[in-house]
């Protein structure tokens, strides 16, 4: 791409935010208004509109953003993990979520994967499985599905906080004496042709979790998954008995969490929970699918063949283990995917990583970010998380049905 | 009696799929099914074994007339839950790891697999199959219990005709290998319950 021409998209870009920064601020003043909403609520749904669609025009138009994508994740992931553990410690005095804390504690905060259980057991035996408010429910669960229906799974590599731990643990690995042991450990036991690819043959396990786990929900009216949810360890952690059930189910979110989130991505420097175990991103990957189906695809890397020196750095970059070094072996015709277009997570590792800047991701462009199609689709996003939020907001405010006084 | 099967089988037909879908999604989309009319005949043959178990628990607890209680129905739910995840399990493993010995096993036994899984599921006692018994205990009557079994039967049974439709995915592997594996995971669990329940 000519420099003149994503000079031009770059402008291109800002004008865009700024509009939309406008158009936001101009929709919530006139709902605040409308509805007589407190000015101590609008004010910050303003500045935070305000800044958010510059901040966003700053990231997308810089050369390189899987760094400010890493970091912004992190930020994201640590600070719902802060908030939640603050949050629970004064409501409820203790982060651990034990049968004596779920009865005498009304309604608690919801994981996203805690909005699949509730849809699978709601519509197998018409029950509410977990003990939520429907306020959480609705905010978490239409947030996540608006979100994964917008990016695909631009889910997992922008915004999925769950993907935090392993993402940190396959980070921390990459760096100094810890990063010479991971590539000891690869030669070693990793198929040194294939650079570090994981072996594709368990890549379906992740939707056999979800399906499984809720055909298990359905079955019993229990969120089966949430006995064994790694993620417990960091948040609502398990009541310890020496009951069989409790032994078995406790060492098995544990064994998940320190093999999938830690250990795993510390050696292989691939996101061993997000790839082979996370319901969520099953469930993300079908969303992604529609999208594709639906030819609104935003992401899907693509490999220029005349450039490429098949050094599979890329195989080696993706966390997710997506890039297939078959089809680069294969001298892939120009313009051919590479990643399996409906499941790139959009986090341009590989584009960073290429030597010969052969890699684009459509909806990007060689190394830099630049469609405006995508950034439609974020600050879209942005705008319909706002939406949800505030009209819950509204309707546990105002709306005795939901718990207004 | 016949009516009051059927109503109570209609109004609670959709427990009755929550509890046989873990069984029967993995099965019937595991192996390559791609027409309408097998999966309709494999969703027949499962019913059937449920259709088995329902009469035949009906029998039992309209000729007892009262509810046979205490560990008798732990045990046979223990057992019907180990033989049942033993079944998936060998199953899922017979198509995703092919050995000669355990092919030619559940090859010779795959036609009867469908009304033994439908018979298994058939004699776990989910709510609407105990408020069903409550009905038949109340009467006290073996052919008034069978017949209203099989009238629960068939109120429950239309719930089941979608699961049909469902089979009709497994034309794609991938969906393929995603049931073998649930079939194992589905399957592990099950024999995880069933020994928690053999267990003092």
């Amino acid at each position: 791409m000519q420099l003149s021409q994503a000079l031009a998209k770059d402008k291109a870009i800002r004008r865009e935010m700024l509009a939309m920064s406008l158009l936001s601020m101009v929709v919530v003043l006139g709902i605040s208004v409308w509805m007589a909403i407190p000015w101590w609520i609008a004010l910050p749904v303003l500045v935070f509109y305000l800044a958010a669609y510059p901040v966003l025009a700053t990231i997308l138009t810089r050369t390189r953003i899987q760094f400010v994508r890493r970091v912004l994740l992190m930020t994201w992931g640590i600070t719902i993990w802060l908030g939640l553990c603050i949050v629970a410690i004064l409501v409820r005095g203790t982060t651990a979520y034990t049968p004596e804390v779920a009865r005498r504690t009304v309604g608690t905060a919801i994981c996203t994967m805690g909005g699949l259980w509730v849809v699978a057991g709601w519509i197998a035996r018409q029950v509410i499985v977990f003990d939520t408010t429907m306020m959480a429910f609705w905010g978490v669960f239409v947030t996540w599905l608006g979100l994964a229906l917008f990016l695909g799974r631009g889910w997992c590599g922008w915004f999925c906080y769950l993907g935090v731990a392993p993402g940190l643990a396959s980070f921390v690995g990459s760096l100094g004496r810890l990063g010479r042991w991971r590539r000891r450990f690869a030669r070693r036991w990793l198929d040194p042709i294939r650079k570090n690819e994981l072996s594709p043959r368990f890549n379906s396990l992740r939707h056999a979790v979800l399906l499984s786990a809720v055909l298990l929900t359905g079955w019993l009216a229990t969120p089966v998954f949430c006995y064994i949810c790694p993620i417990r360890v960091l948040f609502d952690q398990w009541e310890i008995r020496y009951d069989t059930l409790t032994i078995v189910t406790v060492s098995t979110g544990v064994f998940l969490f320190l093999s999938s989130m830690v250990v795993g991505p510390l050696l292989t420097g691939k996101r061993i929970w997000c790839i082979y175990l996370c319901p969520l991103g099953s469930a993300t990957s079908f969303t992604a699918w529609l999208r594709a189906k639906l030819k609104l695809q935003p992401t899907a890397a693509r490999i220029d063949a005349a450039t490429c020196q098949e050094c599979l750095s890329c195989v080696r970059a993706c966390e997710f283990n997506l890039i297939s070094p078959q089809a680069i072996g294969q001298n892939v015709p120009e313009g051919r995917d590479v990643i399996v277009g409906s499941e790139c997570t959009a986090c341009a590792d590989c584009l960073a990583t290429c030597p010969q800047d052969a890699i684009e991701l459509t909806g990007y462009g060689h190394g830099r970010v630049r469609t405006l199609s995508y950034v439609r689709q974020v600050a879209f996003v942005l705008l319909l998380a706002f939406f949800v939020f505030y009209t819950v907001f509204l309707l546990k405010t105002y709306v005795p049905l939901f718990g207004a006084r | 009696m016949i009516w009051r099967g059927f109503l109570l089988g209609l109004s609670t037909g959709v427990f009755c799929l929550g509890y046989c879908a873990p069984v029967f999604v993995p099965y019937v989309l595991a192996e390559a099914r791609p027409q309408l009319g097998m999966n309709l005949g494999l969703v027949g043959q499962f019913l059937l074994g449920r259709l088995a178990a329902y009469a035949l628990f009906g029998l039992v607890a309209g000729y007892l007339g009262v509810w046979v209680g205490g560990s008798l129905p732990r045990w046979v739910i223990a057992l019907s839950l180990v033989v049942l995840s033993a079944l998936l399990i060998l199953y899922a493993l017979a198509q995703s790891l092919p050995r000669p010995g355990l092919c030619r096993f559940v090859r010779g036994h795959s036609a009867r697999m469908p009304p033994l899984l439908g018979f298994l599921t058939g004699i776990n006692p989910c709510p609407p199959f105990l408020l069903a018994t409550a009905y038949v205990f109340k009467g006290a009557d073996p052919l008034g219990g069978v017949l209203l079994f099989v009238a629960f039967f068939l109120g429950t049974s239309l719930y089941m005709l979608p699961l049909t439709f469902v089979g009709l995915l497994s034309r794609y592997e991938q969906i393929r290998e995603v049931a073998r594996l649930t079939a194992i995971i589905v399957g592990g669990v099950f024999l995880l319950m069933g020994i928690g329940y053999l267990l003092p």
